[in-house]
């Protein structure tokens, strides 16, 4: 359980909160480029850690990221004509560039002002289908993380972003909460024909009704993928180790029928955003848009021309209607009769993350955890706590969060999910995790 | 700062011996309990233990992460006064 109080510094995160100003301090996603395909294309409103932007791509391709509002009256950038290398206020005609430079202010024919103001403009980076910003102070920016898969092309890469109605730590804690894999997604692991068919007295009663749900590593297409979860063992032991980028953890389980055997999941988490899963090509990436709102970004490698390569919420037009103004999550109803039928233990169409969406939201917009009762299996989440409680303090003290990663090579974090012997280590199985080993923990009794 | 158990609260979930093995310890009864060094302290505030450096955080973690909310916190005074955290009963 955490006071109010520590729940309020955990989950706001506007400007001034102790973690907005926390998360200000890493390169952060804020949208998909595939929402800016060409120079002089419409311009974009971006929504992150409770602010309002305009993101524009210029005559020349270069990305700009500016404070939504003209800075002549406040008229927003998003209604603005994108021409001539830089954006142009509909209102009075004051244009911008992508640094910030008032180009023209035509209702002022003297140039001091314009001279002497800048628009607020941050720095921003493209990589991996996404836009990354960098919202702290300026001169503070951690050297640029290259995710391992910065350098696929196009359409290599599915980047899709789901916009949830909940405060962002309720999805976050979700994407390193191995314990929940078996059963909240049992209808998936049924749906690969991978892995167990029960939960309590809940047992499938032939084929699973979802049999279209996207499948993991996917995008879409199910089909038997034996092997992939080879354990009945809901109560994972979970260990955790800090690294530079932020903290590997390992779900470890019993193997069905191979007592001595393991089964490991190992997930990195990158601070303060990304997880990147065990066993799954790629990572998601969750967001705040403000308090109550956040982003579930996934971006995950695909065979060559498999790839999106465009703006996506991942879900069928056809579902949720058209892209980008559909982004925001529709949960379908909830088929009580399937589960009732043993056709669906959690009664959700549309894969894992509809079924995580469904209680992750279903906690309320900010979910009090004075309320919750954590256990053995939330030792993930109790490391992210602390590493974020941690870079709120370093940060109050002038120092930098923790995680930036200085000189780490980001490009070689991995993961992995298999059976291994149960002498084996999990941490030689992600040899360029750098983890720091923490025999101090342990005594002898 | 100091710690104790709450042992009527104590769900025996064992989180906070997976966190700080150098401070809580489960026993054959599966109940939580502090210890000083090797020794194992019997319940209550009484058996209060001092927080070895380097143990804070994790002493701290495992308070908060408690399901019964039993792992009661004396922290330095500020003001003459102890501050104790934990579950109200």
């Amino acid at each position: 359980m955490l006071t109010a109080e520590e729940n309020e510094v955990l989950c706001r995160v506007g400007p001034g909160t102790p973690m907005g100003t926390v998360l200000r301090r890493y390169w952060t996603p804020a949208f998909q480029l595939g929402d800016l395909p060409a120079p002089d294309c419409p311009p974009i409103r971006v929504t992150v850690l409770g602010e309002n932007f305009v993101a524009f791509r210029d005559t020349n391709g270069r990305l700009g990221l500016l404070d939504e509002l003209c800075c002549h009256r406040g008229a927003s950038l998003t209604l603005g004509r994108v021409e001539g290398c830089g954006i142009r206020c509909l209102y009075h005609g004051w244009k911008y560039a992508v640094d910030g430079t008032i180009m023209e202010t035509p209702n002022l024919a003297t140039p001091t002002f314009r001279e002497r103001v800048k628009h607020g403009a941050y720095p921003v980076r493209e990589s991996g289908g996404l836009g990354w910003v960098y919202l702290g102070p300026p001169g503070t920016e951690p050297p640029f993380p290259e995710f391992p898969w910065a350098g696929a092309e196009p359409d290599e890469l599915a980047v899709s972003e789901m916009i949830m109605d909940c405060n962002w730590m309720q999805v976050q804690e979700g994407s390193i909460d191995s314990s929940h894999v078996a059963i909240l997604h049992l209808d998936t692991l049924a749906t690969m024909g991978a892995g167990p068919r029960s939960v309590g007295s809940f047992d499938f009663a032939g084929e699973p009704w979802d049999l279209d749900m996207p499948v993991p590593g996917r995008g879409g297409g199910g089909g038997p993928r034996p092997g992939v979860w080879p354990s009945d063992d809901n109560a994972p032991r979970i260990e955790v180790e800090n690294t530079p980028f932020g903290f590997h953890y390992a779900a470890i389980r019993d193997v069905s029928g191979e007592p001595g055997k393991k089964f490991v999941r190992v997930t990195a988490f990158v601070m303060p955003y990304t997880a990147m899963i065990g066993g799954s090509p790629g990572a998601v990436i969750i967001v705040p848009r403000d308090d109550y709102t956040c982003s579930s970004i996934g971006v995950f490698r695909v065979p060559k021309g498999a790839g999106l390569g465009r703006r996506s919420s991942g879900v069928d037009p056809a579902v949720w209607g058209p892209e980008p103004a559909n982004r925001r999550i529709k949960l379908p109803p909830q088929d009580r009769e399937a589960m009732a039928s043993g056709q669906s233990f959690a009664g959700f169409r549309g894969g894992n993350r509809i079924q995580d969406s469904a209680v992750q939201m279903s906690s309320g917009p900010m979910y009090d955890r004075a309320k919750e009762h954590l256990v053995p299996a939330d030792l993930a989440i109790i490391r992210l706590r602390r590493l974020l409680a941690d870079s709120v303090r370093l940060v109050e003290e002038g120092q930098a969060p923790v995680g930036l990663g200085d000189g780490f090579d980001f490009s070689g974090i991995t993961t992995a999910s298999q059976i291994i012997d149960g002498d084996q280590r999990w941490q030689d199985l992600v040899p360029a995790h750098h983890g720091t080993p923490e025999p101090s923990r342990t005594v002898t009794a | 700062m100091k710690v104790w158990i709450d042992q009527a609260f104590c769900t025996g979930s064992g989180l906070c011996e997976l966190i700080e093995p150098r401070v809580f310890t489960v026993g054959d009864d599966g109940l939580a309990r502090v210890r000083r060094g090797e020794e194992v302290l019997p319940p209550g505030e009484d058996n209060a233990v001092d927080v070895p450096a380097g143990s804070e955080d994790e002493v701290r973690d495992a308070s908060e992460s408690c399901p019964g909310g039993c792992i009661r916190l004396v922290l330095a005074p500020l003001s003459g006064v102890a501050h104790h955290r934990g579950h109200p009963e």
